[in-house]
């Protein structure tokens, strides 16, 4: 009997006891998803590359072992997508581009090799924007594979650039999936998609065999149903690494889940973010203020902040612009970026070139400057909350130029500053398009974003809903 | 990457309306002569208005879009050229608000990074 959608859109949590359990097969789920891949996933473009040999192969090795007793932990056995940005033994790592579709490499980057030795089992390459939009891009399309459309509507963008990754998951393709975040890359898809997404602390999960964009940027972490499934793979994935220099000490790395201490909700200091998506549809700020006024409930203070001004964009830019021109650089000087789908990635590169010196030298001045007043604003607060994003999914074929412009606080200095942040649905639009709530919190308190977030779905069932059928 | 944040950091994403094909000073150069000709049956207008200095900041602008020319003109049409032109004044604004930033002499660089922490 196939499986039907209660299992395909169960949590992690929720497959991991049933897997264990052995009430649930993996090589049953595998195919399961395999299959839905084949038919859902193409349908809205989510992935790349299906690795159907080695899901197969890794779920018949991971029902061997739970069927012999021997039990690697939560994500034995349960199958997940990972960014085609992450190299995959001998599987197309295209980085989303075209110039890059024959592009194989020998290892497999550090998450994946850990999630292998945790007994999950990869489904496929999830797509993903040309270059991260290391190189600009205007138009959703810009993608080796085309847009990936939103489960919730079809006719909408899942934002980018881990389009795929957040498809994958919003439409019961995979109970979790691998992104990646250098400025809203993991928050916007998890937001415009409905599902949670969680930014790790810089340095906490290894880069090693991802592509590099921004090298003090970069960041990896784990999309799911749920704020509780992020952390439990968001486990697995920390660590400190040696093949990565970004990468922290072990004692700072690891990521212990559940926490010795998990804060309660009348403990938590939560502060409302004013000026963040101001002026975009009030549908969004409604939602996630009643989603702050289900928290304040259950004891949370919340409490109205505004940022500290300051250069922060313009320094994230500049990092952002002179990195992706160095690390790039191989494809810019050979002429392969005029091979990109966007008009604006085919030309961003000769700019970034250009980028003085001195000024990426100020911009990192202005980093440590933004880095202490975030840490100061923190003593006040456990989370920073605000709108993931301003406004709900945009269309596909939206020159994404046009929409509007609105602030964005929290994601400039929440990248530029290395901080943890988790995104959750918190609502729907009148058009039934997912609404997103961001939790930013200190660096290495990543545990305080996910444990706001769990007792904010506690609270709701928005983590819950399924989009309609394709 | 959020929608702010692509227009932020995209190069291309501000969109300036009505395109140039050339250089900003040229385009300025050529604005000016039409209206001279158009006009030039008033004593007035017989001689051309010479073209407005360039702020630092558009001749910044200006110059990246040379340099980058320079560099990699077989590559750039008139249209990219144009392009790279409404990017590059992008870029300057970056730029501009960037060193507008007041610092210290002793605000050193992130370049370590760290993630600082405070005892609470």
């Amino acid at each position: 009997m196939p499986l039907g959608d209660d299992i395909l859109f169960a949590s992690v949590r929720d497959l991991s006891e049933k897997l264990r359990k052995r009430e649930l097969s993996p090589v049953e789920l595998t195919d399961a998803y395999l299959e839905r891949a084949d038919s859902t996933g193409a349908a809205i473009n989510a992935y790349a590359t299906v690795t159907r040999d080695l899901a197969r192969a890794q779920a018949k090795k991971a029902e061997q072992e739970i069927s012999a007793g021997f039990w690697r932990g939560p994500l034995h056995g349960m199958p997940y997508a990972a960014k085609d940005l992450l190299a995959v033994r001998w599987y197309p790592t295209t980085w989303g581009a075209a110039p890059l579709r024959a592009q194989k490499l020998a290892y497999d980057a550090t998450v994946i090799q850990k999630l292998t030795d945790a007994g999950a089992v990869l489904l496929g390459k999830s797509a993903m924007v040309e270059l991260a939009g290391g190189l600009g891009y205007r138009f959703p399309s810009a993608s080796a594979t085309g847009a990936a459309k939103n489960p919730w509507n079809p006719s909408r963008w899942t934002c980018g650039s881990s389009s795929g990754s957040a498809a994958i998951v919003s439409a019961g393709l995979a109970p979790f999936a691998i992104g990646s975040e250098t400025w809203g890359s993991i928050l916007c898809p998890s937001s415009h998609c409905g599902v949670s997404g969680l930014r790790p602390t810089y340095g906490r999960v290894s880069r090693h065999g991802a592509m590099a964009l921004s090298y003090t940027l970069d960041k990896i972490g784990p999309l799911a149903r749920t704020a509780e499934d992020c952390a439990l793979v968001l486990q697995v994935l920390a660590g400190h690494d040696p093949a990565d220099e970004g990468s922290l000490p072990q004692g700072e790395a690891q990521f212990v889940w559940p926490p010795h201490e998990k804060p309660s909700p009348s403990r938590l200091r939560i502060g409302w973010v004013t000026q963040q998506g101001k002026g975009g549809p009030p549908a969004v700020e409604a939602a996630c203020r009643a989603a702050l006024e289900l928290l304040r409930k259950q004891g949370a203070s919340v409490e109205p902040v505004a940022i500290p001004d300051g250069a922060w964009v313009p320094a994230t830019t500049v990092i952002l612009y002179a990195e992706a021109g160095s690390a790039l650089r191989p494809l810019i000087r050979s002429g392969q970026v005029g091979e990109l789908v966007d008009p604006a990635a085919k030309l961003g590169g000769y700019l970034y070139e250009t980028i003085p010196a001195a000024d990426f030298e100020t911009a990192q001045r202005v980093r440590l400057v933004a880095q202490k007043k975030m840490d100061v604003l923190f003593q006040r607060f456990d989370v920073l909350a605000g709108p993931s994003v301003g406004e709900p999914a945009w269309a596909l074929d939206q020159n994404l130029d046009t929409v509007a412009d609105l602030p964005d606080p929290l994601g400039a200095l929440g990248n530029l500053c290395g901080l943890p942040a988790i995104s959750v649905p918190c609502g729907f639009t009148a058009d039934k398009l997912p609404i997103g709530i961001q939790f930013v919190g200190r660096a290495l308190d990543d545990a305080a974003c996910v444990t706001t977030a769990m007792h904010l779905q506690a609270a709701t069932d928005w983590h819950k809903r399924r989009p309609p059928a394709l | 990457m959020s929608r702010l944040s692509r227009r932020e950091f995209a190069g291309g994403a501000a969109a300036l309306i009505g395109a140039t094909l050339l250089p900003a000073r040229v385009v300025a150069d050529e604005k000016t002569t039409p209206r001279a000709q158009a006009s030039s049956a008033t004593p007035a207008a017989a001689t051309p208005t010479p073209p407005k200095p360039l702020t630092a900041g558009q001749a910044e602008a200006e110059a990246r879009v040379q340099m980058i020319v320079a560099r990699y003109g077989a590559r750039i049409s008139a249209a990219d050229r144009s392009e790279l032109v409404r990017m590059s004044n992008d870029v300057q604004g970056q730029l501009d608000r960037l060193r507008a930033f007041p610092l210290d002499w002793d605000d050193q660089p992130a370049h370590t990074f760290r993630a600082p922490r405070r005892r609470r």
